[in-house]
Parts: structure tokens; C-alpha cells; sequence
């Protein structure tokens, strides 16, 4: 089986190719681009609760606040239920 | 381990309780055809052939029949000061009507690839999910199906061991989507010492808190527990805002301090931002809890941070809110209306227990009289009287002017119960729920603690409990004024006046489709504001008004009609004979159409 040749493509060739996706996508000329429903403005637009206070690391950061847990089994056993 | 005495003296105190003072009981008989009493007597009957875990399992399903979540015998140690938990939180959306359950929150360090925020449970054990929680929903006390479904619900994950049962399993599988397969996880039911994550201890109150509580405690150490395993970040801030708070005292001020024009100074009651909608920019507060021990810190905490806010209309959400402090719930409620407020009313039962106990505190006087009575009037209920005189309810008049929405749910009890019905019957605003009707708990609660506390006689019927074991019982029901005057708040609710059931985006977006409805509420509700602010000229002094949508001021000095003046849109001017404001409350009342919508008050005295 010959090898196939490679075709090296032009700078220009590239170029729109590249544009391709973006042509497909572009607006009409006097029209305007709307969201399908009013749920994704609404998604973009609400702001999330700020949080004033990271902690690096959430899970040592839990395990210290909460103290030491045990199984419910071992618990139960050593409280007489 | 109890001894037979000790279990006998818990069933005996837990009979003087339900027979003598809890007020519900000729309505929980009817509502809901139980026998409280005679299941008590058959527990004490049957004592010695119980085991221990059996005792607590019957006198906790005794005190569940009666589907109310003030009422409970919360157990000894170990129990009371503990809690079960699984490593994730669900909750449910949702899609063309059919409950759906997702995972919302996973413990720190327990989240994996495939098991994390965002998945679909679709099996407990092996039961369908929604079947499952149903059956859960089934063991709770919520006086209404979707009270008791939401109680179900929080129940799957987190028990406080002080008033529920342990889980009967003691790990869980879970079956889950992942992509288009189903996966299967097994989690351990583990158990840690209940700490409150910066907020009060609902078991335990004290002082002046205790006559005025009215609260779902499960439902609150079900929310304390939920911060700890969840959100570190929430106990760290409510840590650093009460050492700033003590340090700004002090003048000590060191490290990185926290914006409390972004965070409240009570972390732990309160949430507030600015949130942008399609129907525009409004405020958003979020009261998590009413159990604080100052009602007039916190209703002066609610009062800076709703200044903060956009006063064209505000989003009040007390979802998942379990009551508190009933002081602080209904004089909230002046903040947000013109109009004044008319607090609820409380009963007693009539039986010679609670004529005791008024007798011997002065603080119930009021209500000795009509049980005294009730030997010739054959009454249940004594007369019914606010907890505190009216005017407390209205010291400080309307703070917020804008529009206010209300967000319920099915968790929403007790206090918040009453704080919904007040909102209501004053026709504040609107009330968006997630669920047809709260939780249902219209009542002041007393602990057994504070019951010995207030006959402390050595011949009084209340005896010390053994191990830090306790009760709770509802002693004074409420009914609500205005409309709907003397109806129960107790198994009917607060029925909202627009329902949303949450979607998918909701329980994972930050409620994001309930606030654009909330807004959309908003925006067709009327925004109408009045300032005043005087300035002295010589012998006068001029009130300069600002006025938006109202047609007509009446000006009052210390609750006298002073003048009446038709306004314009903008800026109007008054002179008002200075001698005549040295001291005092300058009241401004807007009207439109001859209906008082807004109002205004002005401290008199130096600098004024």
C-alpha cells in the first residue's frame, strides 16, 4: 500500500477553517441573540452568597470542629442500647 | 443504664406533663385519635419487661403520636448529647411532578469521583428512594403530610440522638446514576458528640428564653450538625464575628477582620445579598434561626442589614427555620409594616397544675384568673393574652419600606410559624412556599427544667430527672388575629399564598428559580417610600419630606395628630413650631388612596 502523500495545507486554508465555527454561529445582521429560556438568564444573573472566610483544608477542617465520631455499632454497643 | 426506679419516675413525670399541662391534648385526641395517656400507663405497667432500648423506643413513639414537635422526652446520656450521621445531605427537586433526590452537600474528604454534589439517588437499601423516605416520614411527629415528609427527608442522614430513634441499619447502601449506569455506594452510620456550631444549645435554654420559647429543637440540632459536617467555613466566621464583636469592645483589634457590610454580625441567624433577577435587583435576607437570647439585638441587627439592601423590594426567606425566641419573631414583624401589630395569643389548659404555676409566678398573672374560673365556666383553655404587653410590639415602628416576599417551606415551625401567620394576617406581603403549608407548631414550649424551676417547692410535682434526661412540652397553644382571628396555628399551618416546588437548579444553584419567582412576585407588588428629616431655623423648624407614590401625610407628635398634608412625588416642605419638638417621637404616616402604606418615625431630643 503506497504511503499516502501529505498535503501540506496553505496559511489561508487554515485561516478558515479556523473561521468555520465562528461563521456558523454568527449573527444575522438585525438580529439579536436570545437565550432559549428564561431559566438560563436567570442561572447567568443570580449572584451566589459571598463567602468571606476559605479554609484550605475543608476536610481536617470538619474532622477538627466535629472531635472524634465512632461507628453507630461501636456506639450503641458501649451505651447499652 | 436506668434503673426501674429511674425509668418509673421518667413515665410518671411524662403523665404529669401530657394530663396536667399539655395544651394540645383535646386537639391531638380529635386530630389525630391518639391516646397518649393510656400508652403511658401501659409503659408503666409493663416496665420490667422491657429492655432498655425498648423503654426509650416506646416512650419516644409515645411522644411522636402526637405529631407535634414541641412536645418530646428527650433521652439521657450518652444519647442527648449526640448524633448519627451519614456523610451527605438530599434533597428533592421536582420534574413533572415527580419527586426526584439528589445529593446537595457531601462531607469534606467523603466525596469521590463518582459519588459527589449533583447525583441522583434512585435506592435506599434497595427501596426506591421516594419510598424510603416516605417510610422514614412515617416515624416523624410533623403535624401535616409535607411536615412529615420534610422531617423524613432530614431524617435519612442526620438523627440527633437526644430525640430520635438511632437507625435501625447501621450503614446504608445507596444506589445512584452515574452517567447512564447505576452505581452502588455503602456509607456507615457514624456517631460525634453534638457541639453548637456557634448558635444556642435548643435544649437547654434558660432565663427569660425559657417562658418564650417556641421552637422545633430536632429540627434545630439537625441544623447545627449540618454546619459542622458541611461547612466549616460558617462555624469559622460565626467564631471570628463574636471574638470581633468582643474585641471592638475592647478596642483589641488584630488579623484579617470581617466586612459586616457583607456578613451579618450574627452569622448564625442571618444571610444577606443583593440578588439580580429578570425582574430586577432586590434584596435577599435569610433568618436561619429565631433562637437568639436578645430579640432587641437581633431585630437592631435585621434593621442594619436590610439598610444595607436595595429598598425596592426585599426576599425574606425563612425556609428550614425551626422557631427560637417567639419575642423576636412577632416584633420582627413591625420592621416590615406600616400598620401596627397585634402579637398572637396564648392559652394555658385549665387544670389545677397551671393555676399553680400562675399563682406562683407573677409574670403568668394575668391568665390565674380565667383558669380560676374555668371550675364554673367549665373552659379547657384559660383566656388568651399576648406573652409580652402590646406596645413592646411596636417600639420601634416600620424600618423597611419596600415590598416584602416571604419564602416558607414545610420546615418552617413554632416561632417561624407565628412569625408567617403575623406576616400574613397583617398583610405585609406575599407568601411564596415550597410546599402548601408550614410546619404546623403554633405554641410556647416550657422544658421540665424550667417546669421545676418555676414551683421549686420541695412539694412540687416536678422531680429531678435522671442523667440529664428531659421533656418538652407545649403550654401555651396560640391562635392567630387580624382575618383569621382565633384560629390555631397548631396542625393547620400558614397556607402560602403562591407555591413553587423546587427544581433541580434550586437545591443545586442556590434556589436561583425560586428567587426569579420571588421577584417576579415583587415586581408587580407597589413601592412606596417617606423620609423626613428636620432642621432648625430660629424659632421653626422645617421637616423636609421624601415622598414616592403617596398622596397624603399625617404627622403625629408622640402619637398626637400634629398636621395633615397632601404630597407630591419628591420633595416637600414643612414648618412646624420648634417648642413643640423637644423630646419625643415625630410619627409620619403615608397614605394612598386613603389607605396607610408606609411610615416614618423621627427620635426627637438633642441633635434633631
Amino acid at each position: 500500500m503506497a504511503a499516502r502523500k501529505s498535503v501540506k495545507k496553505s496559511k489561508s486554508v487554515k485561516k478558515a477553517a479556523a473561521r468555520k465555527p465562528a461563521a456558523r454561529t454568527a449573527r444575522r445582521p438585525g438580529t439579536t441573540t436570545k437565550p432559549k429560556n428564561s431559566t438560563q438568564v436567570a442561572a447567568a444573573k443570580v449572584s451566589k452568597p459571598a463567602i468571606a472566610v476559605k479554609v484550605a483544608d475543608r476536610a481536617a477542617a470538619v474532622e477538627s470542629i466535629m472531635g472524634e465520631s465512632q461507628s453507630l455499632h461501636e456506639f450503641l454497643s458501649s451505651s447499652g442500647w | 443504664m436506668l434503673s426501674q426506679d429511674e425509668r418509673r419516675l421518667l413515665v410518671e413525670q411524662a403523665i404529669l406533663l401530657i394530663e396536667a399541662l399539655y395544651v394540645h391534648l383535646p386537639l391531638k385526641r380529635a386530630m389525630h385519635a391518639v391516646d397518649p395517656e393510656q400508652r403511658l400507663k401501659l409503659l408503666r405497667h409493663r416496665l420490667e419487661t422491657l429492655s432498655e432500648p425498648a423503654f426509650h423506643a416506646e416512650l419516644i413513639a409515645i411522644f411522636t403520636s402526637l405529631r407535634d414537635l414541641h412536645t418530646n422526652y428527650v433521652l439521657p446520656e450518652p444519647f442527648r448529647n449526640r448524633t448519627a450521621y451519614l456523610p451527605f445531605r438530599i434533597a428533592e427537586y421536582f420534574h413533572n411532578d415527580e419527586r426526584r433526590y439528589v445529593v446537595t452537600e457531601v462531607k469534606p474528604g467523603a466525596e469521590d469521583r463518582a459519588f459527589k454534589t449533583g447525583i441522583e439517588l434512585t435506592h435506599w437499601n434497595g427501596v426506591p428512594i421516594d419510598r424510603a423516605v416516605q417510610n422514614n416520614a412515617d416515624r416523624e411527629a410533623g403535624s401535616n403530610s409535607d411536615a412529615r415528609h420534610a422531617r423524613g427527608l432530614a431524617a435519612m442522614t442526620i438523627r440527633p440522638l437526644a430525640v430520635s430513634l438511632p437507625p435501625d441499619e447501621e450503614w446504608v447502601v445507596v444506589t445512584f446514576k452515574h452517567g447512564k449506569q447505576r452505581r452502588e455506594k455503602r456509607f456507615e452510620w457514624r456517631v460525634f458528640q453534638s457541639k453548637p456550631g456557634g448558635g444556642n444549645d435548643p435544649l437547654a435554654a434558660a432565663g427569660e428564653l425559657a417562658t418564650v420559647l417556641g421552637l422545633d429543637a430536632k429540627a434545630e440540632l439537625e441544623r447545627q450538625a449540618r454546619k459542622v459536617l458541611f461547612s466549616p467555613e460558617s462555624v469559622v466566621i460565626a467564631r471570628r464575628a463574636r471574638q470581633q464583636i468582643a474585641d471592638s469592645s475592647t478596642a483589641a483589634t488584630a488579623g484579617e477582620q470581617l466586612d459586616f457590610s457583607k456578613i451579618s454580625q450574627m452569622p448564625d441567624v442571618f444571610a444577606f445579598r443583593t440578588v439580580k433577577t429578570p425582574s430586577g435587583q432586590f434584596g435577599y435576607i435569610r433568618i436561619f434561626t429565631f433562637l437568639v437570647l436578645n430579640d432587641v439585638a437581633f431585630v437592631n441587627e435585621f434593621i442594619r442589614i436590610a439598610s444595607l439592601l436595595p429598598q425596592k423590594g426585599l426576599i425574606l426567606d425563612v425556609r428550614g427555620n425551626g422557631g427560637g425566641n417567639i419575642i423576636a419573631g412577632e416584633r420582627l414583624l413591625q420592621i416590615l409594616t406600616p400598620h401596627p401589630i397585634e402579637a398572637e395569643r396564648f392559652y394555658f389548659l385549665s387544670s389545677p397544675l397551671t393555676l399553680r404555676i400562675c399563682n406562683h409566678n407573677a409574670e403568668f398573672g394575668q391568665w390565674k384568673q380565667s383558669i380560676d374560673q374555668s371550675v364554673e365556666t367549665g373552659t379547657d383553655f384559660s383566656n388568651g393574652f399576648s406573652l409580652r404587653p402590646p406596645a413592646s410590639y411596636n417600639d420601634t415602628g416600620q424600618r423597611y419600606q419596600g415590598p416584602v416576599v416571604l419564602l416558607t417551606d414545610a420546615r418552617c415551625y413554632s416561632t417561624t410559624d407565628i412569625f408567617s401567620a403575623g406576616f400574613q394576617d397583617h398583610q405585609i406581603g406575599k407568601i411564596l412556599g415550597t410546599s402548601p403549608r408550614t410546619g404546623a407548631g403554633g405554641a410556647n414550649v416550657w422544658t421540665h427544667d424550667f417546669l421545676r424551676q418555676s414551683l421549686p417547692e420541695s412539694d412540687s410535682p416536678f422531680k429531678t430527672l435522671p442523667a440529664q434526661a428531659s421533656f418538652r412540652v407545649a403550654v401555651r397553644r396560640s391562635t392567630r388575629v387580624g382575618p383569621r382571628a382565633g384560629e390555631l396555628v397548631e396542625d393547620l399551618g400558614v397556607t402560602a399564598d403562591f407555591v413553587h416546588r423546587p427544581t433541580r437548579k434550586d437545591v443545586l444553584n442556590n434556589n436561583v428559580d425560586l428567587i426569579n419567582r420571588a421577584a417576579e412576585i415583587l415586581a408587580q407588588m407597589p413601592v412606596h417610600s417617606l423620609t423626613g428629616q428636620l432642621s432648625s431655623k430660629q424659632s421653626l423648624r422645617t421637616l423636609t419630606l421624601k415622598t414616592r407614590n403617596i398622596t397624603r401625610v399625617d404627622i403625629l407628635h408622640n402619637g398626637r395628630p400634629d398636621r395633615s398634608i397632601d404630597v407630591a412625588d419628591g420633595v416637600s416642605r414643612v414648618d412646624l413650631p420648634a417648642h413643640n419638638l423637644s423630646e419625643g417621637v415625630l410619627e409620619l404616616r403615608g397614605f394612598r388612596d386613603d389607605q396607610l402604606v408606609v411610615s416614618h418615625r423621627i427620635a426627637l431630643g438633642s441633635g434633631t
